[in-house]
């Protein structure tokens, strides 16, 4: 048994801390003891430690599977930002010259961060398998879940890679996953839930103040969002399903209110990508307006306020997104919009249309393209090549779409909620309602926000005056900001 | 980006393929003896991600609004879209280094002086524990290297050498300099993301795209000039010294030394094919370069002269032997073509700035 001396010890010369956070010792020591743990902490609950602080404690590497380019390229920031350097990414974006030299040196990295799709590779196992990998570690381990609202199929397929590296502990982490996903997870994963460790911290995050905001129309919703931001200051999210609508009300909303508002999605330039988070986390840009592929891992702890312009399309999105608010445990907000027919939006996002069998049949015997399959080619595409029979995809795809709309259903409860939002969201994670003193417009429905006493959002940047030579200096330490 | 395309038009018909294959950078001797011809091969590998979707949906666009007219894959301007142009033309920054655009691929070049500049700001302020930018572990690895082989002095050398570019780009434009220097990231600093830019700067995003083709044509340009600066050190293996491929330039050296495209072929063990293409592509960069004599004989030039004449864009090829059967005739027909194509070439540009 490791000497919690020793942890503690860790814990502040690699991470600054004095203290674990709730559930994160728990996990750590079953860790070390090599025992396979489920953890399920809210966002914010910092659950990338739960394998970093181990990674510096055993020999050899820590695996990490990972679902989204960006959040692995957050994570691995976030490591690099700590004087790590020991750390690479494997995924489809690693080519060529930097994929071979990579390779040959993958034993000298402590933490591999890897997507799902490439660990099929033969090479990577290979490389894999020359690793001692000390620790598996599934981020975002709902994917696994067929129950879940974002299952990858990818993900089905780590169900080997465990006993192909040794059988070394694995770690699922997960933020939002109900009773019945993490039952699926452990089955996925033929793991035997018995002999699973499983840390499981309430969803439940009191600081944050839950708000619908009903409107007529797409009109009127412009309208208040404006009045919104022009009322809450910066520090703020707005995630949107649309690119293009995030692209519009981002220029819209920096005119109109005059903050730093950037737009963020995935058509944006990596390098731009990399300038908005910056800026943002430094307090230099107020307002983002996003798609969801902001924030996964945004270790910002003085976020505001979270507003979703649409609709999610589950409560575990909608959990997820707003745990990025009041990290910091001060009061924060998360609004969501509502105008009458926006779960059209989410509807059509997870609809999956399977097209006929002789279509399908075709596709495999390559007489058609694969783009005959339709918009979710790649899925259906996966399923195949795994072997799947026609009957039982249909019969999968409509359990899912089932499911979908179930899930839409509780997202649509949740706006239509009259009692208590919060209990809302804590019966649907298979947990006993609390209340708290400031918790939603059901108890105050003529709230303001003035009552929530958010902390005082943070100072505008005067803009420079643009003068090139002085940026230069300052760039190189030979002048300061102010002269 | 796609705003400027109005640029590649004019009132006369050009082949829509070409214009597409030109800002996509896909050379063939075809689009690149048709970029020269239409005078726009300074927008060659303008827009390397453009789809063929996005390029037909701009035509649309432009058809809808009464600008450009299409018919069976040529496109022309309306008399309103010529006026669009010259509105364009005056309003919009104009790229000033396009004729450079042989020197390297921008995406490459761009990356790697940021990621430098941050790592040696950063080293200013004496800060090790932060982000970098997000590249390729290649490319982190390549910089790593870089900033350590020059440590000693490498914050005044590595800031004389951005002030000397960023001057530079000053006597061509003020806002290039600022576009540069405000995009680089560094300690407290990650640089204007694009809208940003076109906000500061009060320019549209397709302008600042343009304007940033400039910045890192020219920093590519002064990077190639200055053997030993760090710039060179740093941009160097990304950089080409002529607008050949690597391929092409090998055939052009040994052509220059005496050796004939069949030794050449059989040397280099290419197809005489792919040889002879080589030499219209030196012929379509490097016209200068190409002795006309050693490639047809006088008579044959006098044959073409006789058989060529006016417009060389508005030729059409006639081939010696009218229904190739045998593999010799084939043969014939196509050394003619390429008889014909380089005399075009040699006689054409006339449009070429």
């Amino acid at each position: 048994m490791m000497n919690e001396d020793i942890l503690y010890q860790t814990l502040k010369q690699r991470f600054g801390f004095d203290e674990f956070r709730p559930g994160q010792k728990e996990t750590i020591e079953a860790v070390l003891k090599r025992e396979d743990v489920l953890a399920v902490l809210p966002t914010g609950a910092g659950k990338t430690l739960l394998y970093q602080l181990p990674g510096y404690l055993m020999a050899g590497s820590v695996l990490i599977v990972s679902p989204l380019i960006s959040l692995m390229q957050d994570q691995v920031d976030r490591l690099r930002q700590r004087g790590e350097r020991s750390v690479v990414m494997l995924n489809a974006t690693l080519t060529g010259r930097s994929r071979q030299q990579v390779l040959k040196n993958l034993r000298s990295y402590r933490f591999i961060f890897a997507s799902p799709e490439i660990l099929a590779q033969p090479p990577i196992k290979q490389a894999l398998r020359n690793c001692q990998i000390s620790l598996l570690v599934i981020d975002e381990a709902h994917c696994i879940s067929q129950w879940g609202p974002d299952f990858r199929p990818e993900y089905l397929l780590l169900k080997n890679i465990k006993k192909e590296l040794q059988n070394p502990p694995i770690l699922l982490l997960t933020a939002t996953a109900t009773p019945r996903v993490q039952a699926d997870i452990l089955q996925k994963m033929d793991l035997n839930y018995e002999r699973v460790k499983k840390v499981i911290r309430s969803v439940n995050r009191p600081n944050i103040f839950l708000a619908v905001d009903r409107v007529a129309n797409d009109q009127e919703k412009r309208k208040h969002l404006s009045q919104w931001l022009h009322q809450l200051g910066g520090g703020g999210i707005v995630y949107f399903s649309s690119r293009r609508l995030a692209n519009e009300l981002a220029g819209e909303l920096a005119a109109a209110t005059g903050f730093g508002v950037a737009a963020y999605h995935a058509g944006i330039s990596a390098i731009d990508r990399f300038r908005i988070q910056q800026q943002f986390m430094h307090g230099q840009l107020q307002i983002v307006c996003a798609t969801s592929a902001f924030g996964m891992g945004i270790d910002k702890d003085d976020i505001r306020y979270v507003i979703h312009y649409h609709l999610p399309g589950s409560l575990e999105s909608y959990v997820q997104e707003i745990g990025r608010a009041g990290r910091n445990q001060k009061p924060a907000l998360a609004l969501l919009m509502y105008a009458p027919g926006d779960e059209q939006i989410p509807r059509q996002l997870s609809q999956i249309e399977l097209p006929s069998q002789i279509v399908v049949e075709k596709v495999q015997k390559h007489e058609l393209p694969s783009q005959a399959l339709g918009p979710q080619a790649e899925l259906i595409e996966f399923y195949l090549a795994h072997g799947w029979a026609y009957a039982k995809l249909y019969t999968m795809l409509k359990k899912r779409s089932q499911l979908t709309e179930r899930q839409l259903g509780a997202m649509l409860d949740y706006v239509n909620e009259t009692r208590c939002r919060r209990a809302k969201i804590m019966r649907y994670f298979g947990e006993r309602p609390v209340e708290e003193n400031v918790c939603c417009d059901c108890h105050q429905n003529d709230w303001q926000l003035s009552d929530l006493k958010l902390p005082t959002p943070p100072a505008l940047v005067i803009a420079d005056q643009w003068d090139w030579q002085k940026q230069l200096r300052i760039l190189f330490a030979k002048e300061s900001k102010s002269g | 980006m796609k705003s400027y395309f109005i640029e590649m038009l004019t009132d006369q018909p050009r082949r829509t393929a070409v214009l597409r294959n030109t800002v996509k950078n896909k050379r063939t001797v075809a689009t690149l003896f048709w970029a020269r011809e239409y005078g726009i091969l300074k927008w060659l590998g303008a827009a390397p991600r453009l789809t063929v979707n996005d390029f037909e949906q701009w035509l649309a666009q432009m058809t809808q609004a009464g600008l450009v007219k299409v018919d069976d894959q040529l496109a022309w301007l309306t008399p309103n879209g010529i006026a669009e142009k010259e509105k364009f033309l005056k309003t919009h920054y104009q790229p000033r280094l396009g004729d450079w655009f042989w020197l390297g691929r921008t995406d490459q070049l761009a990356p790697r002086v940021l990621l430098a500049t941050q790592a040696v700001s950063q080293f200013a302020y004496h800060q090790n524990h932060y982000v970098p930018l997000n590249l390729a572990p290649a490319e982190l690895y390549f910089v790593r290297q870089w900033f350590y082989k020059n440590r000693v002095q490498i914050i005044d050398n590595w800031d004389q050498e951005l002030q000397q570019a960023a001057f530079n780009l000053a006597k061509l434009d003020e806002r290039l300099a600022k576009l540069l220097v405000f995009s680089l990231p560094g300690y407290q600093a990650t640089g204007w993301t694009l809208d940003q830019a076109a906000l500061a700067l009060d320019a549209s995003t397709d302008e600042i795209m343009v304007m940033e083709r400039d910045i890192w044509l020219g920093i590519g340009y002064l990077a190639l000039n200055q053997p030993g600066s760090l710039m060179n050190q740093l941009l160097a293996d990304r950089l080409h010294e002529t607008p050949l491929n690597h391929s092409a330039a090998v055939t052009l050296q040994m052509f220059e030394q005496g050796m004939s495209i069949d030794r050449i072929s059989q040397k280099r063990r290419l197809k005489l094919g792919t040889i002879r293409e080589h030499i219209l592509e030196a012929a379509i960069f490097m016209p200068r370069l190409i002795d006309l004599k050693r490639l047809i004989d006088p008579k044959q030039v006098r044959q073409l002269t006789e058989r060529y004449h006016g417009v060389p864009a508005d030729w059409t090829f006639m081939p010696p032997v009218a229904e190739p059967l045998t593999t010799a005739d084939k043969a014939q027909n196509e050394q003619a073509f390429f008889e014909y194509r380089l005399f075009q070439i040699i006689k054409g540009g006339q449009n070429d700035e």
